[in-house]
């Protein structure tokens, strides 16, 4: 709604005569048009899609009414990640669509350093000739797209810049699961499975809690293994509130579940409790492991992690009783997903340790879920462009790090000496998630060319120099999205509303028209519904039958237990060694690395984590949940009642926080579910964009008191590798 | 020259909505503007003039009635409207939406989304596009055979087309429909001017047409509720 727009001089009256107006008999006020509302029946039209508030994007059917809103949304029952259900963030989040902060317009900096709004056609053409100039001069090796992976933003921000001849497309990988990925993908070839939680004999959960981070299927099983006497042990700074379903909660001092792994291997393998068939038959360089761990005794490891070694004796052998129906589960973001120097390590030894117990494939063991995809499209107007021969910018520099996510800070610390010149975002809200803020915004404000789409204003936005306005995700279509599971489904995000802004793009057309202006559009001949139809119609399959259903299950494709022999590794076997990782500095198997920090006197490990009601930054400016926020004082730091009462510091206390990189103040919640050696800060808050009216300057953000740094090797974030002190404020 | 309220409400709505710079100079040409002074000068002073065709007897009693509503700096700011290009410049970073200093005119962002429950999850939330008061316009403009201009189409509760709507209903004719309107469309402009001051010196000019708009809107209140003493 710019005012390049032109209109009549007046904006109704020249639409229809103004006679016909003094003619129609009814002139109805507003209270008598909200009676008439009220009673109103009206018919509802059932509308499929995704939702868009965590990467779960859990499948629902929205009730839409005549009056163009939605009154309800039900989760699909066939959907393997909601499994009929929603969580609150699902439902809270729907009003982002009509958030009175969306963005309107595209936006570009000032000379004051402040937004205005201009038209689409100066935008595109003003960021194609940087792209270009910056191609011209540089090569396209120098722009990088980060973005958060989504149906339609994958596909999209993936062509765009390989049309450009950039192999530089990053996720967010860095400050969620890359070191986890990684680590495993180094022992088993895969960067993920899955513990069949409901139906095993034990269960351990490494700092991953289901009922925080929440995929409400996942939240399903853990109810249902609770159900079928499961033993569900969890291992967690903090009493986290998945441990209203479990038998026993460990605590653990952050940045230490490798040295857990390493000792509950010790203890197995001296005792010679490991399947030795399946280690002998489909593994590699499983001596050197039981080697390296002999000096992995209890009694060591419980120095380390503050658990005594009786306690990591019993859990060892109680996880052997219990195999092959048991297994550590894979974990996510919480411990080891970015969070420290040895996270990458720590997921690699998590794998081995599972292998001891030969659960892989088996029913209650750790799964693999079955898959469906799309097969190749045949048409010339979908040719995608050449992938580009370079690497990924830090492929080489963080060797054993995932190449299909990327270092994305360790691109964006390029910027500075030139090597990087320009840089797309799309969803991202990389500079206050993904390592310092200041420092990466810092890095962006360098570019050459910056560029954030999104729906609403965020750090990362504030550091561009250009803002596209996105649709919200009800209010397009996006490609067809593909998910695994015990029954792998297709799922379709469809469009509930319609466009609310008239100047906002769906990501489709975004890409498309920045293409076209870049002069790259060749390989963006098409529209949205034609690419999604002719991606179902290679597996027998039409948009109009997903736009029916939703979500289309692929029964055939079902998951069926059975021990796994074979891996997708280059012998098809589980390396207990890794030449990649001895190349990358590490040892060729999983030993013994210190956290790069550790709490002195006086000190606290700050560690983070999700609530139930929050996704990272992503939701905290949705009123109704941050609401809840605000209700139980949820933003409050977390600190050990008896360190808190030798510091003189009660619940509800103002603190503050500080560490070498920043200093806030905050409300601390005092608390025996925390271990005595961290400071809990939920991963979010302190939102520093007004623009968000509601989130705004409410709590404190984890990633300000976090150095710039990256994870050798495995180029995680280290989110939890720093240290901070308290102190009560006025004291 | 004599402005009847329907142009004084079709200019006004030209003020706060997308014009293009021809029709902009025209509604600011001295003699147009002049026009509309006057005339908003004379409904601050005699209420029951609203939507009179025919130019009443003017019964001015006081000779600075725009004094009453607006501060000095408001007056100054009222006989000096921006130029279109200024007029631009101050949409481009205050009619765009998601900036600190965004101050859309639009009312479904300052009333409740809608007071029954049933009819949303987010009933009573504040701050949200579409709300009842948009549906109501939209219908509203539907039901009188009007269309919304494509520029617009997404926000029927804006100010351009609340105010050209009461345009339209005195140009019709229809003038106690359009005092109905105006009366129940402008209660929201209480909270819209604060987002205004907050812009300081800037924002003066359409700062100043909203206090006008509400003391009309007051007059007109005043003037309703002797009707009713007298009735
Ligand atoms: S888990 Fe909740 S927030 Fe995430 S996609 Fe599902 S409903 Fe949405």
């Amino acid at each position: 709604m710019t005012e390049t727009t032109i209109t009549r001089r007046s904006f109704l009256a020249a639409s229809a005569g103004v006679a016909a107006v003094a003619a129609t008999s009814g002139f109805v006020g507003f209270s008598a048009w909200e009676a008439e509302q009220a009673h109103a029946a009206g018919e509802k039209k059932a509308v499929h899609s995704l939702c868009n508030s965590c990467s779960s994007k859990c499948g629902f059917t929205a009730y839409v009414g005549e009056d163009g809103r939605f009154t309800e949304m039900v989760g699909d029952p066939d959907h393997p990640y909601c499994d009929g259900t929603l969580c609150a963030r699902g439902y809270g989040y729907a009003s982002i669509a009509w958030s009175e902060d969306r963005l309107t317009d595209p936006l570009k900096k000032n000379d004051q350093g402040k937004f205005e709004a201009i038209s689409w056609d100066q935008a595109l053409s003003e960021i194609a000739e940087k792209t270009n100039a910056i191609i011209a001069s540089d090569g396209p090796q120098s722009l990088i797209m980060i973005q958060d992976p989504r149906p339609s933003g994958s596909f999209y921000t993936k062509r765009f810049m390989n049309a450009l001849g950039s192999a530089n497309v990053y996720t967010h990988g860095v400050s969620c699961n890359m070191s986890k990925n990684s680590g495993m993908t180094q022992a088993i070839g895969a960067a993920d499975f899955t513990a069949d939680v409901a139906n095993a004999n034990m269960i351990m959960f490494l700092g991953r809690s289901y009922a925080d981070g929440i995929r409400p299927s996942s939240l399903h099983q853990l109810r249902d293994a609770k159900a079928n006497g499961v033993h569900i042990v969890i291992v967690d700074p903090r009493q986290n509130a998945s441990c209203l379903y479990a038998d026993e909660w460990v605590p653990i001092k952050p940045g230490t579940d490798l040295a857990l792994i390493l000792a509950m291997a010790h203890v197995l393998i001296k005792d010679g409790k490991y399947d030795a068939d399946y280690i002998a038959n489909y593994t590699v360089g499983f001596e050197d492991w039981a080697q390296r761990v002999q000096e992995y005794t209890p009694e060591w490891a419980a120095e380390i992690t503050g658990i005594p070694a009786e306690t990591i004796e019993r859990l060892a052998n109680e996880m052997w009783e219990a195999a092959p129906k048991a297994c550590i589960e894979q974990g996510w973001r919480a411990a080891f997903g970015c969070a420290h120097q040895n996270s990458g390590e720590t997921a690699r030894a998590l794998c081995l340790f599972n292998t001891l117990l030969g659960c892989w494939g088996i029913e209650g063991g750790a799964y693999f879920p079955a898959s469906a995809s799309a097969g190749k499209l045949t048409d010339p107007k979908f040719a995608a462009p050449a992938a580009p021969a370079e690497k990924i910018i830090g492929q080489a520099e963080y060797p054993v790090s995932s190449g299909g996510m990327g270092v994305s800070t360790f691109a964006l610390s390029t910027i500075p000496e030139g090597r990087v010149k320009g840089v797309f975002f799309y969803q991202s809200n990389c500079v206050a998630g993904y390592s310092n803020p200041a420092q990466l915004s810092e890095f962006v404000q360098a570019a050459e060319l910056s560029v954030a789409i999104d729906v609403q204003m965020t750090e990362t936005c504030q550091a561009c120099q250009y803002v596209l306005p996105d649709t919200s995700y009800l209010e397009r279509l996006e490609v067809p999205e593909f998910v695994g599971g015990k029954i792998p489904v297709v799922s379709l995000r469809d469009r509930v509303l319609e466009k609310i802004h008239p100047n906002t793009k769906p990501v489709d057309e975004i890409f498309t028209e920045l293409a076209n202006a870049c002069g790259v559009g060749q390989y963006f001949q098409f529209t949205i519904d034609e690419l999604a139809d002719a991606q179902l119609q290679t597996i027998g399959l039409s948009l109009d039958e997903l736009r029916e259903k939703g979500t289309i299950t692929f029964p055939e494709k079902a998951l069926k237990y059975g021990l796994k022999t074979t891996w997708n590794t280059a012998d098809k076997k589980v390396h207990f060694t890794s030449d990649a990782c001895v190349a990358a500095g590490f040892p060729a198997s999983p030993g013994w690395l210190e956290p790069l920090v550790m709490p002195g006197e006086g000190q606290f490990r700050l560690v983070g984590g999700k609530q139930a009601i929050h996704t990272h930054t992503q939701t905290a400016n949705i009123e109704p949940l941050m609401a809840i926020t605000k209700m139980y004082g949820l933003e409050r730091i977390w600190m050990n009642a008896d360190v808190a009462a030798s510091m003189g510091i009660e619940d509800g206390d103002e603190v503050e926080v500080s560490s070498d990189t920043h200093t806030g103040r905050t409300r601390v919640k005092v608390t025996q579910r925390i271990e005595p050696t961290s400071i809990y800060l939920p991963s979010h808050y302190g939102c520093s964009v007004p623009e968000q009216r509601t989130a705004y300057n409410v709590g404190l953000r984890q990633m300000d008191f976090v150095p710039f740094h990256i994870e050798p090797g495995y180029g995680g974030t280290m989110s939890q590798e720093t240290l901070v002190t308290v102190k009560k404020v006025g004291a | 020259m004599m402005m009847d309220d329907a142009r004084l409400f079709a200019a006004l709505a030209q003020c706060f909505g997308p014009v293009d710079q021809s029709e902009w100079e025209r509604t600011t040409s001295d003699d147009e503007w002049q026009a509309l002074i006057a005339r908003l000068r004379m409904l601050l002073q005699q209420p029951d003039a609203f939507g009179a065709v025919e130019a009443p007897l003017l019964r001015a009693h006081r000779a600075v009635p725009l004094q009453e509503f607006l501060s000095s700096r408001e007056v100054d700011a009222l006989f000096a409207p921006p130029s279109f290009a200024e007029k631009q410049s101050f949409a481009a970073r205050h009619f765009t939406g998601g900036l600190p200093e965004s101050a859309l005119p639009i009312e479904s962002l300052y009333v409740e989304w809608t007071n029954d429950p049933k009819r949303s999850p987010f009933a009573r939330q504040k701050g949200l596009y579409s709300a009842d008061t948009a549906l109501y316009m939209r219908d509203l403009i539907a039901d009188l055979g009007l269309e919304l201009p494509e520029s617009l189409a997404a926000y029927p509760d804006h100010l351009s087309l609340e105010l050209d709507m009461v345009s339209v209903l005195l140009e019709a004719g229809r003038t106690d429909d359009a005092r109905q309107l105006f009366l129940e469309r402008s209660a929201w402009l209480t909270a819209y001017r604060l987002k205004l001051v907050a812009l300081g010196e800037e924002a003066l000019f359409y700062l100043a047409l909203i206090d006008v708009l509400l003391g009309v809107r007051a007059q007109l209140e005043a003037d309703e509720g002797c009707e009713l003493e007298s009735a």
